[in-house]
């Protein structure tokens, strides 16, 4: 029977880990988990291809630029091989962020609205979410973090966002399974199908660009 | 005296894994878990989820929920991250009708293949384990589920 859930799965914002060793760890672990690769923030380790890892998964780079916004395009410029990710923050970085092309994701914008998810349909940034919030946190600052993801859903919705949904998972004990992440997204209504396709297509569909321009600039990723 | 087959609630039973620093016992266990329910659904929703922790041996065990509440009780177990101040974390293995099913399909198949693989993957392992002996005690730190095959496996080494 074919599930939704027989997808190929990735985790694009993996916190660093500290050595290559637990990086390995992390990788087997997370293919039992059913993940067919990660991306890890802003990585200290220069050669993520001679990371040991089980056969057939990928561990790509993915750059957290921090930049005030007028800076944002010139990192672009210079990471743009890597995956490219803006966490949310206060306006002016989320309206640089929607606007800047090139960009891929934007994690969890708390003040988003109408303007700024029409300018990320144009330059096709994706909407990331964040279940690690729901899962490390308690209380009232979790129930901001759900209402913000509520209505970051809705705005995804309106205006065809990509999505892109993941736990930034620290350490081996924040990993959770894809269901687990489809179950966390019900949470703040997410369909499951919505959640497949976040941890699944859009990722995929994310490599994939940036697979292309390997082809044009001779630069690998790996 | 028995509740009328029609008017019986139906329930699943969730098989898990718990992977955690320090050993957990059952009463902290059940204890996380609703705590955790309560955080998420409150009383209203944690009465309805029906949830029971049915069994529980130190890694594997076997909770109860509503039919049609499993997505929730998923979601819940997902939260579960600290157990006195050591990290925890819930891996549900599946979900099936009985408890039987629940065992037999997803408990012990789970034991079974983490048996088996262990024997294929040591080319893997003991890569790791030759290059410094470091990581072995990291690698027993983390599934310290059977200490018997770890030692056999350090003992072949020294062989």
């Amino acid at each position: 029977m074919m599930s939704l859930f027989d997808a190929r799965f990735y985790d694009l914002a993996v916190h660093s880990l500290e050595n290559g060793d637990s990086t390995t760890r992390f990788a087997f672990e997370a293919k039992r988990y059913g993940y067919s690769g990660i991306a890890i923030i802003n990585p200290e380790l220069n050669n993520l291809d001679q990371v040991r890892k089980p056969d057939g998964f990928m561990i790509y780079p993915c750059i957290e630029i921090s930049a005030v916004p007028g800076k944002i395009r010139n990192e672009i410029k210079k990471y743009g091989s890597s995956i490219l990710m803006v966490r949310g923050g206060g306006e002016d970085l989320n309206r640089a962020a929607v606007e800047a092309e090139g960009l891929d994701i934007l994690m969890q914008p708390a003040k988003f609205n109408n303007v700024l998810a029409k300018a990320a349909e144009d330059t096709s940034v994706a909407l990331g979410f964040n279940t690690g919030t729901i899962i490390r946190m308690r209380g009232e600052v979790r129930v901001r973090e759900l209402r913000i993801m509520k209505t970051n859903l809705m705005y995804a919705r309106k205006y065809g966002l990509r999505m892109i949904l993941t736990g930034e998972p620290s350490s081996l004990y924040d990993l959770r399974s894809p269901r687990d992440m489809a179950a966390l997204a019900g949470l703040f209504g997410m369909t499951e199908k919505e959640a497949v396709d976040a941890m699944s297509m859009a990722p995929l569909e994310i490599l994939r660009k940036k697979s292309r321009d390997y082809i044009q600039e001779g630069v690998e990723i790996l | 005296m028995k509740t009328l087959p029609v008017l019986r609630e139906k329930k699943r039973y969730m098989a898990f894994k718990v992977m955690s620093e320090q050993a957990v016992t059952r009463y902290e266990l059940s204890d996380e878990i609703s705590n955790s329910m309560h955080s998420l659904f409150g009383d209203k929703g944690t009465g309805e989820i029906n949830a029971g922790l049915l069994s529980y041996d130190g890694r594997y065990g076997i909770i109860r929920c509503a039919r049609d509440k499993t997505i929730d009780t998923r979601a819940a177990l997902a939260c579960v991250t600290r157990v006195r101040g050591a990290r925890v974390s819930i891996f549900v293995l599946g979900i099936s009708g009985t408890i039987r099913g629940a065992t037999e399909k997803f408990i012990q198949q789970c034991i079974i293949k983490e048996s088996e693989p262990e024997n294929k993957n040591t080319g893997i392992r003991t890569i790791g384990r030759r290059e410094n002996d470091h990581t072995v005690k990291n690698e027993i730190d983390i599934s310290p589920d059977n200490p018997l095959s770890v030692k056999k496996k350090s003992f072949e080494n020294e062989m």
